[in-house]
């Protein structure tokens, strides 16, 4: 169970402090599917990169099984929207190394085991390539495939998708909704896009911005929504349209 | 694929030709003008073919000079390397630290090393340290400012990806930030290297006893120009092939670059 506790943070712009994430609360169960969505500028990434331990909140905190997450997690993996993968490494290189920083299995194994997860991303064909030899889709697989190897309990994706063209992102879309239902994981996961965040999350955690708070969280009920053409599809939608424009509305009476 | 291939193929042929025509172009102007015209001083201008016979002559010299000159440079180089990378990288990760040396760095690293040369050899006992301190000088600091630059400069999603991994200082220093930083290191190495040839060529032309350096420098006392020219001739192409190993090298670690993979 990871749990954001009471957190705040503030980031100084041109000298003066400006309220990032303010006081917001937030569970994430084990084996759960959280969307993060909301506008830019709503601190979802900022709140992302707390509950991973990269960032420190201000006040509050976020605890892992009652823990106190002050650094990155053990059994954690991250996955950034520019892939943030070592160009100097091949893609097996590259899947194998982080098992190697942390001590998993012994060289021959850990290269089988990457391999196996190479194969699952369909990128077999593409082990020895370096990353510039590689489209960006492939580029991500390669990304998914580094975290996995981790064999994390909580997968955190950063606007995985952002960068790729729509037919790519759909498809990883239903590579990563395939290996969320083959593992054992958790995976809380940023995005501005309404659809992905239903097609993709067990739970939608709406934001406000300026500063970022929870609006409201919206359960999915994951059978009704396989199909994106769907009319249940588009009652969620048209839910967090609503809660958007709810969102609009107090900004206007606010400047009024 | 195949386009591309002769494309480039073709126009190496084509680079070949030209820099053998300008070379032969060269050859041709200095032999009229010395031995057909006869319009240059015949004293301070041999003809091409007086120099290769004083090149070939001279050979065992110059090479023996060549092989002193080179354990200066290695063993100079090799300090450098040694030194401004670690520290580099070290100094560039911890920020407080690099707040202090940055302005100082800047400073030192100002100086032309070429006038430690008297100092130098004043304070070390033999002519061999001193010019291993002169070039080991002016090779630190390129090396060491661009690794420091590289370092500051670096992209800090590279470092959260490694972070995840909950790696430890070492590993990220020399197995994420070293490698990422790369080619802006073998930057400064390069201009460590050529700096390290001038170093060499000064140190030995104001105190050495033997090197290519000194070569030049002695026949020049003498007026012995033939000589002096073979000697800059031979310390062009001791550069240039020294270089030649450097780009290998530097393709070699950067082979993962798509400007370096396409051959």
């Amino acid at each position: 169970m990871l749990e954001v506790k009471h957190v705040s943070k503030s980031f100084s712009k041109d000298g003066q402090s400006q309220l990032v994430l303010s006081d917001l609360n937030l569970a994430v169960g084990s084996r759960e599917f959280v969307c993060l969505l909301g506008p830019s500028g709503c601190g979802k990434s900022t709140l992302l990169r707390i509950m991973a331990g990269l960032d420190s909140a201000e006040f509050g905190g976020v605890y892992l099984d009652d823990k106190l997450v002050n650094e990155p997690q053990p059994k954690c993996a991250f996955v950034f929207q520019d892939y943030a993968l070592f160009p100097w490494k091949t893609v097996l290189e590259n899947v194998v190394y982080g098992m190697d920083v942390q001590g998993m299995y012994d060289k021959k194994t850990r290269v089988e085991k990457a391999k196996e997860y190479l194969k699952l991303m369909h990128l077999e064909k593409y082990e020895n390539s370096y990353i510039h030899e590689l489209s960006g889709g492939m580029r991500q697989r390669t990304a998914i495939a580094r975290s996995l190897a981790l064999e994390p309990e909580i997968l955190f994706m950063d606007e995985p998708f952002g960068a790729l063209d729509n037919f790519t992102r759909m498809e990883l879309q239903e590579l990563l909704l395939d290996i969320y239902s083959k593992n054992k994981l958790s995976v809380v996961f940023v995005t501005h896009d309404i659809s992905e965040a239903i097609y993709l999350g067990d739970r939608v955690v709406v934001m406000n911005a300026h500063p970022g708070t929870v609006h409201s969280i919206l359960d999915i009920n994951k059978g009704l929504v396989r199909d994106r053409t769907s009319e249940d599809f588009h009652l969620y939608e048209d839910k967090i349209m609503q809660a958007f424009q709810l969102v609009r509305k107090q900004e206007v009476e606010y400047y009024i | 694929m195949i386009y591309k291939f002769n494309f480039t193929k073709s126009a190496k042929t084509q680079q070949v030709v030209d820099v053998t025509a300008i070379f032969l172009g060269i050859l041709v102007v200095w032999e009229v003008l010395t031995v057909q015209l006869e319009v240059l001083d015949a004293f301070l201008f041999p003809s091409p073919q007086q120099v290769l016979e004083l090149f070939i002559g001279d050979l065992p010299t110059i090479f023996r000079g060549l092989g002193s000159s080179l354990v200066l440079l290695s063993a100079a180089y090799a300090l450098a390397l040694a030194t401004a990378i670690p520290l580099g990288l070290f100094v560039g990760w911890r920020r407080r630290l690099f707040n202090a040396v940055h302005p100082i760095s800047k400073i030192m690293s100002a100086v032309p090393p070429i006038v430690y040369i008297p100092y130098a050899i004043a304070i070390l006992p033999t002519f061999q340290l001193a010019s291993i301190l002169v070039i080991f000088v002016g090779a630190f600091w390129p090396i060491f400012v661009s690794t420091l630059n590289a370092t500051v400069q670096i992209d800090k999603t590279l470092i959260d990806s490694a972070r995840m991994l909950r790696i430890k200082e070492r590993r990220l220093l020399f197995e994420i930030i070293l490698p990422a930083i790369m080619p802006q290191v073998l930057t400064g190495c390069s201009v460590g290297l050529i700096f390290s040839f001038i170093l060499l060529a000064s140190a030995e032309m104001i105190g050495a006893t033997s090197g290519i350096g000194w070569y030049v420098k002695y026949y020049s006392d003498f007026g012995d120009y033939g000589k002096v020219i073979v000697g800059i001739l031979f310390i062009g192409l001791v550069v240039t092939a020294v270089m030649a190993v450097f780009d290998r090298i530097q393709r070699h670690l950067l082979r993962w670059q798509a400007k370096y993979s396409a051959d």
